[in-house]
């Protein structure tokens, strides 16, 4: 592996950032805003994706920003796994930008300007996440990624925002709080805060039971991952309009949280450390809890939104119990559900984004039969929900095929019925949404009431199209694994981990 | 220039004073220019210092005094960056009194003949000026009895008159708190003193570079003890917290933030007198030492976030904070003590930034009480941004220098007791409670600046908006010296590595 010293990197972060000054100096002319983040966000998937092709030589990118201290080094570093995240949030970027567009126009919210400027913070953040090279930019990127999209989650500015934001502050800031003190421990062990395949630590570092204490706070300081327990502030943060709930469940913020937890298992602490420790059991025993429990929970949720958000949770604990495996297979099963989930998950709470602005409904129990007036939006959601449920040919499908082969792999056969348990139950409060909004027949409606379509206005274009897209990237995803490198940077990643599949 | 040059850092502030006092009447007004001009000289000679420190020097100058006892001064790299950010610290906030202390004066005796105004006016800055006199004197006396002497300096002369003049309250209340600051102050010296006596009879010297001859002796347990004792009350580590709310709360804000300093120097005096000296015989004060700073930490954080009057909210807030460098100080491992100091300078930089946006607020609206205030970010701007940066700077949040002293205070506290179950929880505790220092800040900074504006702001008779440059530019000055000790930290680290790398 060679390491090439490149400024890539730094221009990948720069973009969003400098988009972020250009969309407050047009604050007073919204067109020139918004192409500023459409154009920005091109430019960065473009930078993003010029370095798949290096990454995929066996090479490695890095760029040293500042050193401020002995172990305060901001510097970056793109290896496969992080080039993963790194493309998936910047391409979705593009797409959600255009919804933005689309949904803020359509119901004229206030602090418009306010919310590019953050969401573009907030991109930012989580592609300086992606690409760090040592846990202390991880650090900061994280806490900065929590601080701008604060502001999102409290969009509206009314009570309910305002106590969905001080959750989602509470308990994220905590959370970063014990990140630091598990980043200040793990230098103190090591000397180093660098991700490196295979672990810095070692059975030799410390004592077992300092080991046990460290992972314990690196798994609090990921509450961003919402593994239960310490979700709530997940649901909470569902107030948020549309476009950022797509932003903070398969974007950023919880997909930084998922990153970084295997980033920690499988770069700081390493695949022999975490089996010498029996830590993986313990991080398998948790999610696949999270799994069947935040399932069932979806069940009884009226709130569309509130339903997805608890998909989410189960969803993500796919992620951390493959890479709980501690197997080849588990690994890329995660490192696949990372940027595929992604894709998912954004079509479905964009769809709810639609529905919200056109026909104005948040209750599932109201969408009788609103298929027949968004039928795109509706099969782009119908689309997204199957590939949750992991039933070809969406690509969920593939990820979770990698999940079970890793169960098998590692002869956990609990952990498979665990898997096929949360499927199904996936499959048991998605498939009654396809079923009302298709075939129930809308209560009596008022006759006086406008049925709107989705193709009634020019803005509905904007938030239908990109939904279209990730829809359709989803099927791709599923028959060409391989779109924007993504197969063979996972294959990249596991071979360096594991030394070859 | 650079003859007697620590004599003169010493001195020229208590020299301005003299000729303050001696030219009262002729000055009047320009004496808090008088102050900032001396100020300003004894940094720039500080900074000649420090390009000769940094270089690998130290400078020694001898003035005895008699067999025992001398004014020799010292500079090295421990003591050096302490004096410059103080000084620093001094000269910032002399210019922010300038217009301060007018105001305070109005409001305390009303209208008065332009004669007894100069008086007063002058009678500040001339006081002022001994704080920074007692500072570097701490800083750079090689003596125990000279730093002992430079502490009782600064608390009965400033801190007592200054109280008591230019105090809040009324009259009596104003007096009983300026003596029972005193009261507490020269306790706490008393302590010292003690110890110091005691160590003179093992060692026979009172220099501070034989107290290492100390090391081994059993009393040194005992020097140590007394010594602890008085700086903790210095400190305002509990249950020696108590004058602190008072004292702060009762100041007049513009020197509120030296009181930080006068109360966390002691930090600067335990590393100088105990720590690095008698490094092996205080272990045993590590785990209790930490302890007291992990209680004082989280009440008085808790303390604040209870306060509802701005000026008490401030003074709360140091009594957490000062922890904070204790704690590094108590963990005894070169990093844990680098980040202790550098803490220290970061929180007197923050606090000093603190203190007197408060006081801007205080000037501005006349209105002490938190819960009346609010909205005021339209009006203020300027401020806000103060209030903000400061808030960063306490709560230890990149890019600022708090971060930096955080990061290395605690990595240093886990490299000597992670593989101690109770330390490793102690440190963690430690970590997980600074969050506290986060959300009042920040939370206090929401409600005062943020929201609607208040009716009763409105409608008051005063026009709000952000103060006279002469207030607001120095502590911008503060904050981008914060900033850029939190990105280029290097050479302050040299330079207490220097030192302190020495255990």
């Amino acid at each position: 592996m060679t390491v090439m010293e490149s400024i890539r990197p730094l221009l990948a972060i720069l973009c969003p950032l400098i988009c972020a000054l250009l969309i407050l100096l047009f604050r007073k002319r919204p067109n020139v805003r918004e192409s500023c983040t459409i154009i920005a966000s091109i430019i960065l998937f473009s930078i993003i994706i010029s370095m798949a092709p290096i990454i995929l030589k066996g090479n490695v990118i890095r760029y040293h920003l500042i050193t401020i201290c002995p172990g305060i080094v901001f510097s970056f570093k793109v290896d496969a796994f992080g080039l993963i995240f790194a493309i998936t949030s910047s391409f979705l970027w593009i797409l959600v930008s255009l919804f933005s567009i689309g949904y803020m126009r359509s119901l004229k919210e206030h602090a418009q300007t306010r919310y590019y400027f953050m969401f573009a913070l907030a991109i930012f953040s989580a592609v300086s996440i992606a690409m760090s090279e040592n846990l202390i930019t991880f650090y900061l990127f994280f806490e900065t990624l929590t601080l701008s999209t604060y502001w999102l989650v409290a969009h509206h500015e009314d009570e309910e925002a305002f106590f969905g934001g001080r959750k989602y502050l509470t308990y994220l800031l905590i959370s970063g709080w014990c990140l630091f003190a598990a980043v200040a421990l793990t230098y103190a062990l090591t000397g180093t805060t660098d991700f490196v395949a295979g672990g810095i630590l070692t059975t030799d570092t410390a004592s077992k039971s300092v080991l046990m204490v460290l992972f314990a706070l690196f798994a609090l300081g990921s509450m961003k991952a919402a593994w239960m327990p310490f979700h709530a502030w997940l649901p909470g943060a569902m107030v948020a309009p549309a476009p950022v709930s797509g932003l903070l469940h398969a974007v950023a913020v919880v997909k930084a949280g998922v990153f970084g937890f295997v980033r920690i298992v499988c770069y700081v602490y390493g695949i022999d450390l975490m089996s010498a420790l029996g830590l993986g059991i313990i991080l398998a025993v948790v999610a696949s809890f999270t799994m069947i429990v935040a399932s069932f929970v979806a069940i009884g949720q009226d709130n569309l939104k509130k339903r997805l958000a608890y998909s989410t949770i189960s969803q993500l604990s796919y992620i951390l119990l493959g890479a709980a495996l501690l197997t080849s297979y588990g690994v890329t099963g995660a490192m696949l559900h990372i940027p595929f989930h992604g894709f998912m998950k954004i079509t479905l709470f964009l769809c709810a984004g639609i529905i919200i602005v056109i026909t104005g409904k948040t209750e599932i129990s109201q969408m009788a039969g609103i298929g027949k007036v968004l039928p795109i939006t509706m099969i782009a959601f119908s689309i997204g929900a199957i590939g949750m449920c992991g039933v070809p040919p969406v690509s969920g499908f593939i990820s979770k095929w990698y999940l079970c082969l890793g169960t098998l792999q590692a002869g956990q056969l609990v952990l498979l019925a665990v898997i096929l348990t949360s499927s199904v139950l996936d499959v048991i409060y998605f498939f009654p949404i396809i079923k009302t909004v298709f075939f129930e027949r809308p209560a009596q409606t008022n006759p006086e009431q406008i049925v709107r379509k989705e193709t009634d206005h020019p803005l509905y274009l904007f938030m239908v199209i990109p939904v279209a897209i990730t829809a359709t990237f989803s099927i791709i995803f599923c028959i060409f694994p391989n779109t924007f490198y993504i197969f063979d940077l996972v294959k990249m990643a596991v071979r360096n981990l594991f030394g070859g599949m | 220039m650079t003859s007697h040059i620590l004599l003169q850092i010493v001195m020229i502030p208590a020299i301005a004073s003299m000729v303050i006092f001696l030219t009262r009447h002729k000055i009047g007004e320009k004496a808090g220019w008088i102050s900032v001009i001396s100020l300003v000289y004894t940094t720039a000679l500080i900074c000649l210092v420090g390009l000769k420190i940094y270089g690998g020097e130290t400078i020694y100058e001898k003035y005895p005094l008699g067999a025992e006892v001398s004014l020799n001064l010292f500079a090295d790299g421990l003591s050096l960056p302490v004096a410059l950010i103080i000084n620093l610290i001094c000269i910032a906030l002399a210019s922010y009194s300038i217009h301060y202390v007018e105001h305070r004066i109005e409001l305390i005796y009303g209208e008065v003949d332009k004669r007894t105004w100069r008086i007063y006016y002058t009678r500040f800055f001339l006081l002022y000026n001994l704080f920074s006199t007692g500072f570097m004197g701490i800083c750079f006396a090689t003596n125990l009895i000279a730093m002992y002497f430079f502490m009782e300096l600064l608390t009965v002369i400033p801190l007592y008159f200054i109280m008591a003049q230019f105090g809040y309250s009324d009259y009596i209340t104003r007096y009983n708190v300026a003596l029972m600051c005193l009261f507490w102050g020269v306790i706490g010296a008393m302590f010292v003193l003690i110890g110091i006596l005691l160590a003179y009879t093992q060692i026979g010297s009172f220099e501070i570079a034989a107290m290492k001859n100390l090391a081994g002796n059993p009393f040194a347990f005992w020097v140590a003890l007394l010594i602890f004792i008085g700086l903790a009350s210095k400190l305002a580590i509990v249950p020696l917290h108590v004058w602190m709310p008072w004292v702060h709360a009762e100041h007049p804000t513009c020197i509120a933030g030296l009181l930080a300093i006068y109360a966390n120097i002691a930090v600067y005096i335990g590393v100088r007198v105990l720590i690095l000296p008698l490094h092996d015989d205080i272990k045993v004060f590590c785990i209790p030492i930490m302890v007291l700073a992990l209680i004082t930490m989280i009440y008085g954080a808790f303390l604040t976030l209870a306060q509802t009057d701005i000026k008490r909210f401030c003074a709360c807030s140091t009594i957490s904070q000062i922890s904070y460098s204790v704690f590094g100080i108590g963990a005894l491992t070169i990093y844990s003590i680098e980040g202790g100091m550098f803490y220290f300078l970061s929180h007197i930089l923050g606090k000093a930034i603190l203190f007197s946006t408060a006081g801007i607020v205080v000037y501005v609206t006349g209105i002490r009480d938190i819960r009346q205030l609010g909205g005021l970010w339209s009006k203020m701007p300027v401020t806000t941004i103060l209030w903000m940066s400061c808030a960063m700077i306490l709560s230890a949040l990149p890019p600022t220098s708090g971060f930096v002293g955080k990061w290395i205070l605690f990595t240093g506290a886990f490299q000597k007791l992670y593989a101690d179950p109770i330390g490793l929880t102690i440190v963690i505790v430690g970590i997980l409670s600074t969050i506290l220092t986060l959300i009042y800040t920040f939370l206090t900074g929401i409600r005062i600046f943020f929201g609607s504006l208040k009716p009763e702001l409105s409608s008051s008779n005063h026009e709000i908006k952000d103060p006279p440059l002469t207030m607001s530019l120095p502590l911008l000055t503060l904050a981008a010296i914060a900033l850029i000790l939190g990105v280029y930290p290097k050479p302050i680290l040299n330079l207490f590595h220097s030192v302190i790398g020495l255990l």
